[in-house]
């Protein structure tokens, strides 16, 4: 597939991190708006999407209260991404777990570099995704690669999935280096996805860096699920409030069983009825 | 104590996750209250006869409901709900008011109350009898818990509310929508939760609309303020150009579009290119 004349077509993993805290139906429809805007250009052909929480470190780092251990971040990742159907075809986003393994918090920039590394199949740092074989990212990043590598037009990158909180963060002086911006800007790409009361365009005019390489800044509104935000969920397990269909069922009990986000196991009301649901079902 | 069972009407034309969340947020505010308990959710999807452009044949949309709530022929392992279909409405030929739906569902529940015999129960003379059984089975979980509610209480207060959107209850202004009577007797006799999004305004509604203002207190509104905006009609557009739906409505019931062809959708579970399985 070429995009018309000479333009080369970006092969792309898209990469999405942050803390996923817990990760939710918003963070997983953001893969899907993303491919989708991609693929509509014909410039980008999606070869898959990245999941990539956080390590614990970053709660230092951020002063950050209530970051849940990053086994269940792991876990509750895994169990969102678990493919749709059982006869259809297998996931196409993955859960990476090189950054969330290391002991240091990494910036995000260092992310991108390891999964370039990873599809140019150059040597990459020993993380404990090494230790335990290869993993979902690295074989996902490797077999982008080598389906994409044959064709001397194109080019094949990881690309920053993000949403406006993480695109405005760039113009917050002293958050992010320079080298690491002009890093991800020009040789990696962003696909942000905003929500409709969102200005992307004039965050990217009011800021020089970003406006220099606005070519390689793709924009896609979400119009549906407005507020839907990891602090919304915790918030309601906090009041013992139903977070049902705001993320994927296996979470949710996942969530339940550990106790995490201060929601207790013990879920009176639902529990009580699935029980007798059950006992219905098998009195009938 | 109330106990109630919440009923939305509609066309679920496809079912989505603010069709189901509706529920969740609903039930959470009635048990807010102190002065309720929910006893389940019914949603009642309406009939072919309602005649709208692009209106799926119930057996889809009955189908749909039911893989959403756990219940279909390919039920994934969901946990059973206690959100329940029922198809009294969707298996009539005609359209039905929604106050007659409401009715039918409280005249089974007064019935399980008075344990009158169901299938003596006087319905409309085309009901045929394999029908009434067949929603005495649709119901059998009701039919228990308030089995149960009776052998806690000499008179338990079980009653049907209206569960919708603040698009239903906007629509009360708009002439020739809905009768007049059956406005007073949804507000009067049985309530409604109404979900709203942000920045509508439906408290304004309720204080200026005479008719149902008498009976505010009845009406309890619920701002819904997450998942707002995930409408039908955007899932079909979304799926006529074969771009993903997946997390605005259940797995399965997107896997059963993919597989019949629904909605103009030609698409299927994204494939892909070069991935080592």
């Amino acid at each position: 597939m070429t995009g018309g004349g000479d333009l080369p077509v970006h092969n792309v993993l898209l990469v999405a991190c942050g803390s996923f805290n817990p990760v939710t139906n918003m963070h997983l429809r953001m893969f899907e708006l993303a491919r989708d805007a991609l693929t509509r250009t014909g410039r980008f052909r999606v070869l898959g999407g990245l999941v990539s929480p956080v390590s614990d470190a970053y709660s230092q780092v951020a002063q950050l209260e209530g970051l849940a251990a990053v086994n269940h971040r792991l876990e509750m990742i895994r169990l969102a991404l678990q493919p749709p159907s059982r006869e259809g075809p297998a996931a196409w986003v993955r859960l990476a777990r090189w950054e969330a393994g290391l002991a240091d918090w990494t910036p995000t920039r260092r992310v991108l570099d390891h999964y370039q590394a990873v599809m140019d199949c150059r040597p990459v740092q020993q993380g404990a995704e090494v230790q335990a074989g290869a993993t979902a990212g690295a074989s996902a990043a490797t077999a982008a690669a080598a389906g994409a590598a044959t064709d001397p037009l194109t080019v094949a990158h990881p690309m920053l999935l993000c949403g406006s909180d993480m695109l405005k963060s760039f113009a917050v002086p002293g958050l992010w280096t320079n080298d690491d911006l002009v890093k991800i800007l020009r040789d990696y790409g962003l696909i942000v996805i905003t929500k409709p009361s969102c200005n992307p365009q004039q965050i990217i005019f009011e800021n020089d860096l970003l406006n220099t390489y606005e070519q390689n800044i793709a924009l896609v509104t979400e119009w549906t699920v407005n507020e839907l935000s990891s602090a919304f969920v915790r918030r309601a397990l906090r009041r013992r409030e139903s977070v049902r269909y705001l993320l994927p069922d296996p979470v949710i009990e996942y969530i339940y069983r550990n106790a995490l986000y201060q929601s207790t196991t013990e879920r009176p009301r639902l529990v009580r009825w699935f029980v007798l649901s059950f006992l219905l079902m098998s009195f009938r | 104590m109330r106990y109630i069972v919440l009923v939305a009407g509609g066309s679920f034309n496809p079912v989505t996750n603010m069709h189901l969340r509706m529920f969740e947020l609903a039930r959470d505010a009635l048990i807010k209250t102190g002065q309720f308990k929910v006893l389940g959710g019914i949603v009642s999807p309406v009939s072919d006869g309602y005649n709208k452009p692009g209106l799926l044949p119930s057996k889809h949309r009955i189908e749909m409901l039911k893989l959403a709530l756990g219940r279909g022929s390919c039920s994934d392992g969901i946990p059973s709900s206690w959100i329940r279909l029922g198809t009294w409405e969707a298996i009539r030929s005609q359209w039905t008011p929604t106050r007659k739906v409401l009715d039918h569902y409280q005249r089974r529940i007064d019935a399980m109350l008075a344990d009158t015999d169901e299938a003596q129960l006087n319905g409309p003379p085309d009901e045929k009898r394999s029908r009434i059984d067949e929603e005495s089975d649709e119901l059998a979980w009701l039919r228990s818990l308030v089995a149960k509610l009776r052998a806690k209480e000499s008179q338990p207060d079980v009653r049907i509310m209206l569960l919708c959107g603040g698009d239903v209850l906007q629509s009360f202004a708009v002439k020739g929508v809905w009768q007049e009577e059956d406005m007073v007797s949804i507000v009067r006799d049985y309530g409604m939760v109404v979900l709203s999004r942000p920045g509508s305004d439906p408290h304004r509604f309720v204080h200026t609309f005479d008719l149902i203002n008498p009976y505010e207190r009845n009406i309890r509104l619920v701002t819904e303020w997450a998942v707002n905006d995930i409408s039908s009609t955007l899932i079909r557009r979304t799926l006529q150009r074969n771009e993903s739906v997946r997390y605005m409505l259940p797995d399965p019931v997107i896997d059963y579009i993919y597989r019949n062809g629904l909605y103009g959708s030609t698409a299927s579970w994204p494939r892909l290119e070069n991935f080592a399985d």
